[in-house]
């Protein structure tokens, strides 16, 4: 009997936990899904033809084509307008319609100048990326023109980061150069469980939670102080050749290049750009580039009493771009789009 | 680790050094150098104690106390005053430098729990103890070494008789309180905090609305983080076989300011009023006086959370609304003014309203939310849903809290009711004298199981990663 009744108390914990596992993927796919495919070029993308689910931040469902667009069917050929960006432009915190590449091709079209505006946006992609695969976006997509969104990270310490999966700035005998990403195909275990992670949303959130756990348990425990605060001491300042990169992007895309720059907002200096920015929209008037700047649009958020970043579920004004956001982005957009055609660049 | 040594089949005396050593352990992970201080405070009340049980005359007893006291309130001082002395001294045009001190880390904590000590012996409420080791057991217990409940020695002592070490029931029990505890931090108070901190830190630039939900916000924060935080203390002394006093008994739904602070942190309003507030005088020396001591108290009770006016500012404002409820009270003979429907959200108001100052880093922002609190104020506009759901799972916990506590003492068959669900997925009602009541889970039958894996998964999934450190670590 009492062997019989261990048997019974380790079938109940079995089944207990697996109907507990079973809950939880079912409340997980509501909010965390995003199955993922090797991808040659960029290592991976999302699969083509998936419908990913995301409510860590903000509420979002989004539909991924061929290639790593986020799009409902894939280009149909026509010369389209791509936009490169990173997390902000991937926005997988907003619905398909919401995003500012959508607004954008949807302003355009009710103006009767129609033309498919492909948001090729991908989480961690910085201007070395948009350069080293600017071979592979002009051979796949042939792009009539070309907006990249940036933000201060992504032409500074995001671009000269060496990380498994991007490509990086570098110097080489003094001469600006891009190191191609490391897009080596998993192996061994992480081969093995790639597709079980794909398939259910609790293995890849767990994998990615205790991941979080590691990275939060190796930062410097707190320390109190009676009367004052802790202070780290300051990382010493790193100047980047930021004119070099932005020029060499140039290039990449024949000229043929709209800039989104995406500030921060902070109500108490709306005109302070900040130095990064200073420098990126100097560089872009003394070449004639095309440049678009969000921060145009904030008396509109300071009017409004909002601010461009920031969900109802995270916290207002950090985080990614928010719905009022993209549209504002996508409107200043519309407008410099006009800008081109009326001067038949684009 | 030390639950699975502490589970080892050998003597329970060996188990206390065991104890002893691992919470020393404990301890000095956090800065092994003020370790020394604690067991250097722990060796100083021990000595002094037994000084004074030995002692025959009054004058040497009054004296060895005097020396308990001074030392403990000395080091409180220096540790956590000195610069705060400095500040304000610099500011009348003394020029002091300011001094580089490290707060260690339950200072506030274990000095008051070791000075409870050499006052009872004084007082001749407990007998000292006789083995140094003991009472540093006692002093180090690592559950509530940084952040309380303020336990008693005449609570503790007694129980270092029993049998310590992991068993069935203590895990369920124990583990139960703990999952409680880790829910209301990681899930809920963390979760409030990404509402509260940016109103705080910039309340200049929220509107009315924004501004009050970043208050109910931190009330909540506050509530669910130290309660949470004294539930996991609580929780892992349970483990090892030990009861800690229960610190939060429903604090929100208190009909006034007197029954608040029977409810909230527990252990630190029983310790003003025994060793502060009756020390004083209490009640027997007039009305005035009354007023007097209480208003003294919470200035000192508040001026113990930090070494700031913010927190000065709080006990003022309780000690206020403590000596106005007790006038009150003495008007209409302990009826309340208002019906309880009414009274418990005003006296909620009335406790939120208080922690702008003791949240808010000056008087500045204090002032700054105050003003936009009941002034319309344009501003950032937020609608964070950061606070609803917490809010709604706490206002669920509460009824059901204060329906379960309403039932226990009106015997209406509703008790008996929700204990028959609760045996439905093998849970059941535990009430403990010392550490109140709580609910036992189990994980057998399959119901109850289910319900257990799935809070764990919920919490693993669902906890904010950020690192946000218990706000009473910081006093």
């Amino acid at each position: 009997m009492p062997r019989f009744r261990s048997i019974t108390r380790i079938a109940t914990l079995v089944v207990a936990s697996g109907c507990a596992a079973a809950t939880l993927e079912i409340v997980l796919r509501q909010g965390y899904y995003h199955p993922l495919a090797i991808d040659p070029e960029f290592g991976y993308t999302f699969r083509p033809g998936s419908v990913v689910r995301w409510q860590l931040e903000g509420n979002g469902t989004s539909h991924w084509t061929v290639g790593g667009l986020r799009r409902l069917a894939p280009p149909d050929g026509t010369p389209p307008v791509l936009v490169l960006g990173d997390s902000f432009t991937e926005a997988l915190m907003l619905d398909d319609h919401e995003v500012y590449t959508q607004r954008l091709e949807d302003a355009l079209r009710a103006s009767d100048r129609a033309m498919p505006v492909l948001n090729a946006g991908k989480s961690t992609m910085s201007v070395a990326d948009y350069v080293f695969h600017a071979p592979y976006y002009r051979r796949t997509h042939h792009p009539r023109w070309t907006i990249i969104q940036l933000r201060d990270p992504d032409v500074t310490d995001d671009a000269w980061k060496s990380e498994p999966g991007v490509a990086r700035f570098d110097r080489q005998d003094g001469t600006l150069v891009v190191r191609p990403p490391d897009v080596t195909p998993p192996s061994g275990l992480k081969r093995a469980i790639f597709e079980p992670r794909q398939r259910f949303s609790l293995l890849g959130f767990a994998i990615t939670r205790l991941q979080k756990f590691a990275l939060a348990a190796k930062q410097e425990p707190p320390l109190f102080r009676a009367g004052s605060e802790h202070k780290k001491a300051a990382s010493p300042a790193v100047e980047y050749p930021i004119e070099d990169e932005l020029a060499m992007l140039v290039q990449a895309f024949e000229g043929r290049v709209t800039f989104l720059y995406l500030p921060p907002y902070d109500p108490r200096g709306l005109e302070e750009p900040t130095q990064i920015e200073h420098r990126v929209a100097k560089a872009c008037a003394r070449a004639g580039w095309s440049f678009v700047n969000l921060r145009d649009r904030f008396p509109e958020f300071m009017a409004g009493s909002i601010a461009p970043y920031g969900f109802d579920n995270t916290s207002f004004n950090s985080g990614h771009l928010n719905r009022a956001g993209h549209a504002a982005a996508a409107k200043a957009l519309q407008a410099e789009m006009e800008r081109l055609l009326s001067l038949a660049v684009l | 680790m030390l639950l699975s040594l502490l589970a080892l089949p050998i003597r329970n005396q060996r188990k206390l050094h065991l104890l002893a050593l691992g919470s020393c352990f404990f301890y000095a992970a956090w800065d092994y150098r003020y370790l020394g201080l604690l067991l250097a405070v722990s060796v100083i009340d021990y000595y002094c104690a037994a000084r004074i049980a030995e002692a025959e005359n009054q004058r040497t007893k009054k004296l060895l106390v005097l020396v308990s006291v001074l030392s403990n309130l000395g080091i409180l001082a220096y540790f956590k005053y000195v610069n705060f002395f400095i500040e304000n001294l610099n500011r009348l045009g003394v020029q002091l430098p300011h001094l580089d001190v490290l707060l260690p880390a339950g200072i506030s904590f274990y000095t008051f729990k070791t000075m409870s000590y050499t006052i009872d012996v004084y007082r001749g409420h407990i007998k000292p103890v006789r083995s140094l080791l003991d009472y540093t057991t006692f002093v180090t217990f690592f559950p509530e070494l940084i952040a309380g409940p303020i336990v008693r020695a005449s609570v503790f002592l007694p129980q270092m008789k029993r049998s310590i070490g992991l068993t069935r029931d203590r895990l369920a029990l124990g583990g139960s309180i703990f999952l409680l505890g880790l829910t209301k931090k990681v899930l809920l108070a963390d979760r409030l905090a990404s509402v509260a901190d940016p109103v705080f830190a910039e309340p200049a630039l929220s509107s009315t609305s924004a501004v009050w939900f970043g208050v109910i916000a931190y009330t909540l924060q506050i509530y669910c983080d130290f309660s949470g935080y004294s539930d996991m203390a609580i929780g892992t002394a349970k483990l090892i076989g030990y009861d800690l006093p229960q610190n939060f008994n429903l604090p929100y739904m208190s009909a006034n300011i007197t029954e608040f602070w029977r409810r909230w942190h527990i252990t630190l309003s029983t310790w003003l009023r025994d060793y502060l507030y009756i020390p004083l005088g209490g009640n027997r020396y007039g009305r005035l006086r009354t007023y007097v001591n209480l208003m003294l108290t919470m200035l000192l009770g508040g001026l113990w959370h930090g070494a700031s006016w913010n927190f000065v500012l709080w006990g003022f404002l309780h000690g206020m609304a403590l000596a106005f409820h007790r006038f009150l009270r003495e008007r209409t003979g302990n009826r309340g003014l208002l019906p309880t429907v009414l009274a418990v959200p005003c006296t909620f108001v009335f406790v939120m309203v208080c922690w702008v100052p003791f949240r808010a880093t000056s008087f500045q922002i204090t002032a700054t939310i105050l003003r936009a609190m009941f002034v319309p104020t344009t501003g950032v506009r937020w609608m964070p849903t950061n606070l609803f759901q917490p809010l709604a799972i706490i206002v669920v916990g509460h009824l059901c809290g204060w329906l379960f506590t309403r039932a226990s003492a009106q015997s209406d068959g509703i008790r008996e009711r929700v204990i028959a669900s609760l045996k439905q997925i093998g849970a059941s009602l535990q009430t403990n004298e010392i550490s109140g009541w709580h609910v036992r889970l189990s994980l057998f039958p399959t119901a109850g199981a289910y319900i257990v894996f799935t809070w764990i998964l919920l919490i693993f999934f669902f906890a904010c990663t950020n690192t946000s450190p218990f706000i009473y670590f910081q006093f």
